[in-house]
């Protein structure tokens, strides 16, 4: 394969991409050949060692929002399919749908259910630690009351209950951002096996 | 390696490079390649993230006819080093523990 033949198949294999996206990927690798053959590789080999623009292309779209991985697959889906076998298809579909769709909709129920668990967990923890800080101050301005009324030793237990509270509470507060660190990776992560799905793997 | 661990790792290589001096695609992958195993199809993407962290910045340099991209290090690029490397005294404190409780075992 020359240097045209792969930047043409590159091009082809990432067209669905964002306009800038696409130009910037052919300059880089248009680079990295031209660089490779100033360093006295032939042009063969400076493509060779690239591999296929099939390949580059299939990292790229992992990269890419879910949104615009869909955008592919449908236009994919679109370009191969004839006139009657997309009849068929919505036919099938629309026979089968009893059996499909409570599949797909348990699926994305699912999803959801474990998207809300997360981000429930993570409200329930700073609501938490939040409150005992607001336990704390409370304490703090009730024991005023016990000074004022002459309740000295309920004035004292007060006060440094309210302390122990708001100490408590900022440990709860710095142990919440963890958390919420640590789950906005793994979301970070579940989306992106989710997307890898959808990107076929290379032999298959 | 683990690939989440291989790809920060690569972040800061390209970054450490690019603190000597700027540099462009070709150049750093040979280079790297030299301390750990990437290609040209790995450093793109690496790029890519570090031009939207802004750690570096890309321009063009006109180099026998053609453009050339270049990468230069921003601030922001060398603060990720910093933190890179107080991070990893950690880790490689760590390490060490566990080798010697690992030798000790044996």
């Amino acid at each position: 394969m020359n240097k045209k033949e792969f930047i043409e198949r590159l091009r082809r294999e990432i067209r669905n991409l964002p306009y800038d996206e696409v130009e910037k990927t052919i300059t880089y690798y248009e680079e990295i050949i031209s660089d490779r053959m100033e360093d006295g590789a032939s042009e063969e080999e400076a493509v060779a060692s690239l591999g296929t623009p099939e390949a580059i292309a299939r990292d790229l779209q992992a990269n890419q929002p879910f949104s615009t991985i869909i955008k592919r697959k449908v236009e994919d889906y679109k370009e191969r399919r004839s006139s009657e076998n997309t009849a068929l298809v919505i036919v099938l579909l629309i026979v089968l749908f009893p059996f499909w769709f409570p599949v797909l909709m348990s699926g994305l129920g699912v999803l959801v259910g474990l998207f809300a668990t997360i981000g429930g967990i993570i409200v329930a923890f700073w609501a938490a630690s939040i409150a005992i800080g607001i336990g704390g101050i409370g304490l703090i301005i009730a024991s005023a009351f016990g000074f004022a009324t002459s309740y000295i030793p309920t004035g004292f237990f007060s006060i440094g209950s309210g302390i122990a509270l708001i100490g408590l509470s900022i440990i709860a507060v710095i142990i919440s951002i963890y958390a919420t660190k640590g789950i906005i990776k793994l979301m970070g992560i579940i989306i992106h096996s989710i997307k890898k799905l959808f990107v076929r793997r290379s032999n298959a | 390696m683990d690939i989440q661990l291989k790809r920060g790792l690569l972040e800061v290589c390209v970054l450490a490079e690019l603190e000597q001096g700027d540099s462009y695609g070709y150049q750093i992958v040979k280079d790297l390649s030299t301390v750990v195993e990437i290609s040209e199809s790995t450093l793109y993407p690496i790029l890519k993230r570090l031009e939207t962290s802004q750690c570096l910045r890309v321009f063009s340099v006109e180099h026998n006819g053609r453009l050339r991209r270049y990468y230069r290090i921003t601030e922001n690029g060398k603060k990720r080093i910093k933190d890179f490397l107080n991070e990893w005294e950690e880790v490689m404190n760590v390490y060490s523990f566990i080798n010697r409780m690992n030798k000790g075992g044996q």
